[in-house]
Formats: C-alpha cells, sequence, structure tokens
C-alpha cells in the first residue's frame, strides 16, 4: 500500500518534529503545538462567523459522524476547522491527520457548489487518507513513545490519557509498530 | 436551474438498472457496491464518482449539478475532507456554507 521507506520516513519525521519544539523523542507531541509550529490557523466549527444555526446543529447535533475535520487553503495560507462534537482524543487525532496531509504536502481537491448549494469533492483520494492516517499515528505515537509505554509498563489508559490518544490509538500503533511483540 | 437534482439521480439509479444487483452494477459503473447503495439512499458521492454514475446513467453531470466555483472571483480554494466516501445532503449543505464563510474571513483577513 505505501511506497517503499514511507513508514521509516514517517518515523524519522516524528523525530525531527519533536526536536525541532525542543522535546524528547519519547514525549508527547500536541497537535496544537505542531500546528502553530507549522503557521496554521485552527478554528472550530462555532467559531466560523455568520455561520447559520441550521449549519451548527447539522455539523455537531444531527450528523457529527459525518465529518471529522476540514482544511482550507487560500493563498497559501491553511485553516483547520475542527469537529468539536468530538472526543479531545479524537480532535487530536484529527487534526494531527489533517496536519499530516501538509507535511506530506497532499494537493487539496477542489471544492465544487451545486446550485442546490451542496459541497461536493473532486475525488476522495484513499491513498492520501491512508498516508495521513499513518503519518499521523507515528506523530502522535512513534516507536519511542512506545517502547517508552512498555519499558515503564505504564498502564494503557494513562499511557493514552499522557499523549492525548484513545486507547484505541494506542493499541493499534504498539500493534502494527511491532512493540507489543518486542515486549511478548 | 438544474434539469435532473441529485434527489432523482438517486431514483434514476435504482430504476435504471431495474433489479439488476447493486454488485453487478456497481462494477459496471466502475465503484464499490457500499458507494453505489449509499449514493441510492440519497447520500452525495465525491465528483469522480458522481461522474462515472453520470456516464452509466447517460445523462449530463453539468445538467445535473450546474457548476458554479466556490472561489469564482478568487485564488481557488482547495479543501481535505476527512469523512466517508459518501455525505448525507444535509451535511454537505452545511459543509458548503461553513466552507464558503471561512473562505470569505480568510480572504477579508488578506484584504486588511
Amino acid at each position: 500500500m505505501f511506497e517503499r521507506g514511507f513508514k521509516a520516513w514517517c518515523e524519522r519525521l516524528a523525530l525531527e518534529k519533536r526536536k525541532e519544539l525542543k522535546l524528547r523523542p519519547h514525549d508527547p507531541l500536541g497537535a496544537m503545538s505542531l500546528a502553530q509550529n507549522l503557521g496554521i490557523a485552527i478554528c472550530t466549527v462555532e467559531n466560523v462567523p455568520n455561520l447559520s444555526d441550521k449549519a451548527k446543529r447539522v455539523l455537531l447535533k444531527e450528523d457529527p459522524d459525518g465529518w471529522s475535520a476540514v482544511t482550507i487553503c487560500f493563498n497559501g495560507r491553511k485553516l483547520i476547522i475542527l469537529n468539536s462534537a468530538h472526543s479531545v482524543g479524537r480532535q487530536a487525532s484529527d487534526l494531527m491527520h489533517e496536519l499530516a496531509h501538509h507535511l506530506l504536502g497532499h494537493k487539496q481537491s477542489p471544492v465544487q457548489i451545486s446550485q442546490e448549494g451542496l459541497m461536493m469533492l473532486h475525488s476522495y483520494d484513499q491513498q492520501q487518507e491512508a498516508e495521513a492516517d499513518w503519518l499521523a499515528g507515528c506523530l502522535l505515537l512513534p516507536r519511542e513513545a512506545l517502547v517508552s509505554i512498555k519499558r515503564a509498563q505504564v498502564d494503557a489508559a494513562e499511557a493514552a490519557k499522557h499523549y492525548g490518544v484513545s486507547m484505541a490509538l494506542l493499541n493499534y500503533r504498539l500493534g502494527v509498530s511491532g512493540v507489543n511483540y518486542q515486549f511478548s | 436551474m438544474p434539469e435532473l437534482s441529485l434527489e432523482l439521480l438517486a431514483k434514476h439509479s435504482v430504476e435504471t438498472r431495474a433489479g439488476q444487483g447493486v454488485r453487478e452494477t456497481a462494477k459496471e459503473i466502475g465503484i464499490s457496491a457500499a458507494t453505489l447503495s449509499r449514493v441510492e439512499r440519497g447520500n452525495l458521492p465525491d465528483l469522480d464518482t458522481f461522474r462515472r454514475i453520470c456516464i452509466w446513467l447517460n445523462v449530463d453531470p453539468g445538467k445535473v449539478l450546474g457548476f458554479q466555483p466556490a472561489a469564482a472571483t478568487g485564488p481557488e480554494i482547495g479543501v481535505h475532507f476527512r469523512k466517508g466516501s459518501t455525505v448525507k445532503k444535509e451535511t454537505a449543505a452545511a459543509l458548503a456554507e461553513m466552507i464558503l464563510l471561512a473562505q470569505a474571513t480568510m480572504i477579508k483577513q488578506e484584504e486588511v
């Protein structure tokens, strides 16, 4: 699915970004801090000026699972709108996913609005989504962090809280990184 | 106004396959069966999927949508959008409103 060397590059990038932010290889990397470091603005649905109550209701109450986050690019500037109906852990993961698209240099899909006022994208690039998911996972939980969790025998729930991620993501990363196997 | 609405597209799809299975039809169109099912339930696909369905239905995509660019007067605006391969119509409308308003704010900030 991924090009040869992609996973190792993601791990290296996760460490480089920590170094830039003066963090240790196993320290948690906050998605908000990284966004700031990259010069990307963040807001939530509630902060979008003049957004109708109906749109807010649909996006946050009626269909909160229909979308996660949107990155808008304009003249080289980027704004990420997060779904505040989701948990803090989910928002961190979604934000990191959007930042991963930026770090990977993925081209945004042009937006089209139909006469009926509906937004459609040109395509949904599954390869780009998979790459962003993988990099986001590495940025939040690089191998060094996973090894550190296992070595110190930190309780999984406590570790997930410390890194600001869901238990599902922690367990997934422990599995796919081979760290679970290494410590079994 | 478009001659064929997105709502009618779903109905048209069900009528055109006339009892043929979703899997078989989806294969013919070149999309997944799950995506075709969601479209037939009124969800909105991405444009590539939409165009494939229009070709299969032998209808002009432009007549259904009557597109206007989101940033007709300014530089092209792009989005990354984390979601599934289809989205509910009401959600697509709310997202369009949110994106256009956020875009307008970014343009205004640039002008200051």
